[in-house]
């Protein structure tokens, strides 16, 4: 009995110990991507560096004028109340 | 007693039937074909003419752009909610009141998320405190709160004097209110819930969103979303017709694409909900790379788009139709002096001047 409580115990350490190696490895990832794009990683699924915490992405289309009648497309985010979380984008300026 | 087990197993299905009268599916009246391929550039040919209104500016009538314009009571309302702000004038273009009270205070709110308005009232969605705020329709004084049952992105108001409220799932989040899945939700002027449309499932959203789901027409509310080619005119409460839009290359909608999947398929779709007026249905459709403005004949079938050579009684992408005119926002200097370049109707100088100071006008088009 005593052989399978020190067992789990070894087992329950190596779990652990193994978690935080990963996560540490992961934080460092994360650290190299978050200062090449600043931008992309404010929409990750932490969920914790929205612009708007109860925003709704509303991603919506604006037309960049290109000649007479003539719109281009480019998507816009807004972000709109009732929502889980959301990041803004703006519609580019035509020129 | 099996037999009795079976009868009442089945009774208790049929009253659940009878009870949820929340499906609604219809078949549709009609269907309308616009063949975007066999289009003409012709569509001058359904304007009679076209006039300016300009609108009197003050330090706080500027808006970012116009989301939703409404004509009622003699009013304009315009309503940008990027900026949050709603700006009303009179039918001569003179400024009544602007709705500009964003903040955490008593009678203020977090957002104007869309607007609607009746003979006495101006209604509007804020989803941040999850509440409808009232005000006096000519004066913009406030009158009261209510508390909004669910997540909306639109409100209309029915000719029977019901609200009626859209919300459409989009893949990029989800309500921050438990709602039950409906995209239609029809209530009485207290909020209370008298009508539930559309269900919709947790794997059904819409590829891309829009400012607004509903138009106003002469003849009821039009709704459309991007989840299929249904379109419906809510005559009440109680009546709605039911029409199929079908366009060339369209979204494979039963299929559940995402965004990306539609921009690489290079799909055609409706950009915004189209307006009926008169016999035609007014559309900014989605192509390609572009978004263009088509107008489509109800009774012959045709289907026009601007000239891009020759902009003589062009349309500028309307957003409100109502007392027999299409009503358009025209807030650019520059674009205007390239359109009257390409044959657009020229106005006259007061006019110019005025757009040119970063002033706004109204195009008003009269259809055939």
């Amino acid at each position: 009995m005593k052989r399978i409580i020190k067992l789990s115990l070894v087992a329950v350490f190596a779990c652990v110990a193994g978690y935080n190696v990963y996560q540490s490895q992961k934080q460092v990832e994360l650290s190299g991507l978050m200062l090449e794009n600043v931008e992309a990683l404010a929409g990750d699924e932490s969920g914790n560096n929205y612009e708007y915490p109860d925003g709704q992405s509303m991603v919506s289309e604006c037309g960049i004028r290109v000649g007479v009648f003539q719109y281009c497309k480019a998507t816009v985010i807004n972000c709109k109340g009732g929502g889980d979380g959301c990041n803004s984008r703006r519609c580019p300026e035509h020129g | 007693m099996k037999k009795m087990t079976f009868f009442i197993f089945f009774l208790i299905l049929l009253l659940g039937a009878c009870v949820d009268d929340n499906v609604h599916d219809t078949q549709a009246e009609q269907v309308w074909r616009l063949d975007i391929e066999e289009s003409d550039t012709l569509l001058r040919h359904n304007i009679e003419f076209m006039e300016y209104l300009p609108l009197e500016s003050s330090d706080n009538s500027m808006l970012f752009n116009v989301d939703k314009l409404i004509f009622k009571n003699e009013m304009f309302y315009l309503a940008d909610f990027h900026s949050n702000k709603i700006v009303t004038y009179d039918r001569e273009g003179s400024l009544k009141y602007v709705l500009d009270k964003r903040g955490e205070g008593p009678q203020e709110y977090l957002e104007i998320k869309n607007f609607a308005v009746d003979s006495l009232c101006l209604y509007t969605i804020d989803n941040y405190k999850h509440q409808m705020n009232v005000y006096n329709v000519m004066n913009g004084e406030f009158e009261k709160t209510l508390k909004l049952p669910f997540v909306a992105w639109d409100v209309e108001i029915l000719p029977d004097g019901y609200f009626i409220f859209t919300y459409i799932p989009y893949q990029t989040g989800r309500p921050n209110m438990k709602q039950e899945k409906y995209r239609i939700f029809i209530t009485d002027k207290d909020l209370q819930i008298k009508k539930k449309l559309f269900k919709y499932s947790e794997k059904q959203f819409d590829f891309i969103s829009r400012k607004n789901y509903f138009t106003l027409s002469e003849q009821g509310i039009a709704f459309n979303t991007l989840s299929s080619d249904d379109f419906y005119i809510f005559v009440d409460k109680d009546s709605i017709r039911h029409i199929k839009l079908n366009i060339n290359k369209e979204v494979p909608y039963s299929k559940g694409y995402d965004f990306d999947r539609i921009a690489e398929g290079g799909y055609n779709y409706f950009s915004r909900t189209p307006i009926l007026h008169k016999n035609y249905l007014i559309c900014l459709i989605s192509q390609k790379d572009l978004l263009l403005d088509y107008i489509y004949n109800i009774s012959t079938g045709s289907l026009s788009r601007n000239d891009y050579v020759n902009a003589y009684k062009g349309l500028l992408t309307p957003l409100f139709a109502g007392r027999g005119y299409l009503f358009s926002y025209l807030n650019d200097y520059d674009l205007y002096l390239e359109l009257v370049e390409a044959g657009f109707t020229k106005a006259d100088e007061k006019i110019e001047t005025h757009l040119k100071n970063e002033g706004v006008l109204l195009l008003m088009y009269k259809l055939k």
